[in-house]
């Protein structure tokens, strides 16, 4: 039957494109072999072995993603329902001061722990509320949050940095310091995180109910889906994300700037992007998401041991997302990006 | 339940093998392909030594010849030839998958073709794209509408080219080009109407204005009458014959109601699995014969025999249901019962359906399930009362193309397949199996994105996700709209077994015929109200339908006084 046949000729190629994980890994590995060779050629003969794929340097590079990582596998919940938060980087500088507030008052862990995902929850809440019961537009909706947190930020620090002493309470620094074994607990946190969404995600209805949300939120409703209380969750689970974030990175460095202009969001978005997320909703994995926050650590190393500018990395992360928006974009309007003879 | 449906499986096979027996492809070609054979090659040549002429001898305006598209795979046009004269309807027939949708995507230079020939006024032509085809005055017409819905008629109209003053647009002439052709196809609008704001068939006539515009010599019209009025219907006949006659317009004309196209076309082309296998005058063949060529063999009785379905008791009463595009509606739906819902398009019909389902707000009235009056406006209220919804229109409400058919035929079941929130992958995958089997859904797994399928089989994955849930009510919204004739007669004989099994359905249909062969009785809709409701016997006419459908006092009278329709 001419039918079979034509939606197997079909499913080839798009198993070949869908494998965006995939392909992207792969850009990822030959990433990393690129900087090995130039950082070899530009210390040649100063270093035998191996320069910059090393186990104690990529451990790096996953220890300073871990918070643009946790917040990324947030932001994918979002992205999947087809909205996008711009107010991530701000609300983690807010969250971040209200972590150093609450210690520097109280000292008392389980209180600053609880009173920051509180308010990150109430954040996450506010945008989520206005994007799908209000359906305000998302950008605009986050971007005008992002305002309101910025300007929360300087409210609670008084507009000066706040340092925790480093004499509070140990169990707060261990939080942001502390070793399980030979593993950072940064990085237990990030698989905690990348494995509790990534079960929610491909495991439970919530999460199986989001990718049918973003991939058509009419259809989804004809299902019984409750899409606007689905939505402002994942919302809710990306405040939460941002707030954790914020108390171990404060755990780890003691001080908060709020006047640091933040810019958390592009690297977050660009890592869930790069991670094969659809921005218009309904694809997307933490997998992937995975992949693409390593992907974007082990760029943003790179650029840094070939001393590029940070000015000058912010110009090509910005190309690199650009680009990879345009990708997904042209892929879902079915434009063939190879020759069609 | 699980076992009726399974009963309910094989009986669709059993009747499978008895109403579409298996055809013999030699006994076939021995009989009907060379008869076209002969056929097509006197076309070409005039058949005018036969004494039996085809059409004028005329060089063709547009020749085809054994055109080839491959995909991965697949050969998805086999070496396809036909062409068409200057002033001729020629209409394409042939089943879902046929391959008519790839002509028409090599004619427009949607695709490139592999192999064959195309010829414009005898010159070979390579469109590169669909602007190219355009400017050579091939305009197509598709199913999906390209519609501004947030500009106005005129721009909508003139998209692209708008009308130029000194490099400013110039409105004065936007509009009155805009109302010369707004009255050459009889439209009853303003040039300055919002094209979100019309109904579907009027977003139609815009693109054929649009065609009109760009000097088109052919115009392709894919399905234009799937989502149509009778009136809109008619309306577009006219055009069309208006447009053949009088500029010569050749128009290329595909659709599955065979009865438009015998009575609008002057030749017929039926493809089947990738090749063209006849050319027929339209004014020497029959439906039958046509549906012959488009399956290969004969179609028996396209409708089930509503022997075998009991009414019982009252499933769900709507009373007195009042909402923004229909007021005061009333009626019973008993289990077995099959309610068709007839009226003309934008009457209200599926607005009645969404209320009662709870998408759309209601402003009074309520619905009863059991005797328990569901909770308002909330659609998981109303899939846990047990009712179901196919929607009218699938890509849009009812699937989501670009996620997997696992996932959509289970998507209104997730809570019902998971514990404490976590979905029994198992299971999911057993009923999904289990119902798009049933259906006879053609995939190579479950996995395969619900985008690559066909449209019939679309359909059966919207109707599988329904069935999933084993409602006790299923309300279907003109199930067989875009599906080839073989599925029509499946998704019929689905509806009817489903009845049998004691299911309360209402189906909502623009097709008399249809609701004359499987409902039980019709209720007309005209301008969101109710105008009556009929029992459907021998007695009952399509006029009688019709005449309630839109209002005909008389009519309505006679049969308020007299009962039912005499």
């Amino acid at each position: 039957m001419t039918e079979t046949t034509e939606s197997k000729g079909k499913t080839l190629v798009k198993k070949f494109f869908s494998m965006n994980g995939a392909a992207v890994f792969v850009a990822m590995i030959v990433v990393a072999i690129v900087f090995e060779i130039v950082l070899q050629i530009t210390h040649a003969g100063s270093s035998s072995g191996l320069l910059f794929i090393t186990p104690s340097n990529l451990m790096m590079i996953l220890r300073q993603q871990v918070y643009i990582g946790i917040i990324a596998f947030g932001m994918t919940l979002v992205m999947l329902t087809g909205n996008i938060d711009l107010s991530v980087g701000y609300m983690l500088t807010f969250l971040c001061s209200v972590t150093a507030k609450v210690m520097m008052s109280t000292n008392n862990t389980l209180l600053t722990v609880l009173a920051v995902l509180a308010v990150g929850l109430l954040c996450g809440l506010f945008n989520g509320v206005l994007v799908s019961y209000v359906r305000l537009n998302s950008f605009i909706t986050t971007l005008g949050a992002s305002s309101i947190y910025s300007a929360f930020a300087l409210l609670v620090s008084s507009g000066t940095v706040l340092v925790i002493d480093s004499n509070c309470a140990p169990s707060f620094r261990a939080l942001g310091t502390a070793s399980i074994g030979p593993i950072h607990i940064l990085i237990v946190w990030f698989v905690a995180v990348a494995v509790v969404l990534g079960l929610l995600l491909s495991k439970t209805v919530y999460g199986q109910q989001l990718y049918m949300i973003g991939a058509n939120p009419v259809a989804a409703r004809f299902s019984g889906i409750r899409f606007k209380r689905n939505t402002t969750i994942a919302y809710v689970i990306l405040g939460l994300c941002v707030a954790l974030a914020a108390v171990i990175m404060m755990a780890n460095s003691l001080s908060s700037n709020p006047q640091s202009a933040s810019g958390a969001e592009m690297e977050v978005i660009l890592c869930v992007v790069l991670g094969g997320c659809a921005v218009s909703g309904g694809k997307g994995s933490v997998w992937g998401t995975i992949i693409g926050v390593l992907f974007y650590g082990i760029l943003s190393a790179g650029f840094t041991s070939l001393h590029m500018s940070q000015y000058l990395q912010w110009v090509v992360m910005g190309a690199i997302m650009l680009f990879a928006l345009s990708l997904d974009v042209l892929q879902s309007k079915g434009v063939k990006l190879w020759k069609r003879k | 339940m699980t076992k009726i449906l399974e009963n309910e499986l094989q009986k669709l096979c059993i009747f499978r093998k008895r109403v579409l027996p298996k055809y013999n492809k030699e006994e076939y070609n021995n009989g009907y392909q060379r008869k076209s054979n002969n056929l097509t090659k006197n076309a070409r040549r005039g058949g005018a030594e036969e004494g039996k002429p085809v059409l004028e001898q005329k060089s063709p305006f547009i020749e085809l010849q054994d055109i080839v598209k491959i995909f991965p795979g697949v050969r998805a046009l086999d070496g396809v030839s036909f062409d068409i004269q200057e002033g001729e309807v020629h209409a394409l027939c042939g089943e879902n998958g046929a391959g008519k949708s790839t002509l028409i995507k090599v004619m427009t230079g949607a695709h490139e073709r592999d192999g064959g020939d195309y010829r414009i006024d005898g010159k070979s032509v390579h469109f590169k794209s669909t602007t190219e085809a355009i400017a050579t005055g091939i305009s197509c017409v598709y199913q999906e509408l390209s519609i501004a819905p947030q500009l106005d008629v005129a721009h909508n109209l003139f998209i692209g080219q708008l009308p130029l003053k000194k490099g400013l647009v110039d409105h004065k002439t936007l509009y009155s080009e805009t109302q010369r052709i707004l009255d050459q196809l009889d439209m009853p609008i303003s040039p300055k109407d919002i094209a979100g704001d019309l109904s579907v068939g009027q977003q139609q006539m815009i693109e054929i204005g649009r065609a009109l515009i760009r000097n088109a010599r052919c115009i392709i019209l894919d399905e234009p009458t799937s989502s149509l009025s009778e009136k809109e219907t008619e309306t577009l006949f006219q055009i069309v014959r208006e447009l053949k006659n009088e500029h010569g317009i050749a128009i290329v004309y595909i659709s599955h109601k065979l009865d438009e196209v015998m009575e609008l076309s002057d030749r017929i082309t039926v493809i089947r699995d990738g090749q063209n296998i006849c050319t027929l005058n339209t004014s020497e063949t029959s439906q039958d014969e046509l549906i012959t060529h488009m399956i290969g063999r004969p179609l028996e009785n396209q409708y089930p025999s509503k022997e075998g379905r009991q009414q019982g008791e009252v499933l769900m009463e709507v009373e007195h249901l009042t909402g923004a595009a229909f007021e005061d509606v009333s009626f019973q739906l008993r289990a077995g019962e099959v309610l068709g819902f007839f009226g003309l398009v934008g009457a209200g019909r599926s607005e009645i359906m969404r209320a009662i389902f709870g998408v759309d707000k209601t402003l009074g009235g309520c619905v009863k399930v059991d005797g328990k009056t569901l909770k308002k406006n909330s659609t998981p209220a109303a899939i846990e009362a047990g009712i179901g919804f196919c929607t009218e229109d699938r890509k849009k409400e009812g699937l989501a193309l670009g996620l997997t058919i696992l996932l959509n035929s289970t998507s209104a079941k997730l809570n019902q397949l998971a514990r404490l929130g976590v979905i029994n992958r198992q299971r999911q995958l057993e009923d999904a199996d289990k119902y798009v089997k049933a259906m006879r859904t053609k995939t190579p797994s479950l996995t395969q994105q619900v985008g690559n399928l066909s449209g019939g089989n679309q359909q059966k994955v919207v109707l599988a996700k329904w069935l999933t849930l084993t409602p006790k009510i299923l309300i279907v919204d003109e199930p067989t709209r875009g599906i080839d004739v073989g599925s029509k007669a499946e998704i019929y004989e689905i509806i009817n077994e489903l009845a049998q099994e004691g299911m309360g359905i209402i189906m909502v249909s623009s097709e008399i015929e249809e609701i004359l062969g499987v409902c039980d009785s019709v209720v007309t809709i005209y301008e969101g109200h109710k105008t009556a409701q009929l029992p459907i016997d021998e007695n009952l006419t399509s006029e009688t339908v019709l005449a309630c459908s839109i209002g005909k006092a008389d009519v309505l009278e006679r049969i308020n006084k007299g009962g039912a329709a005499e």
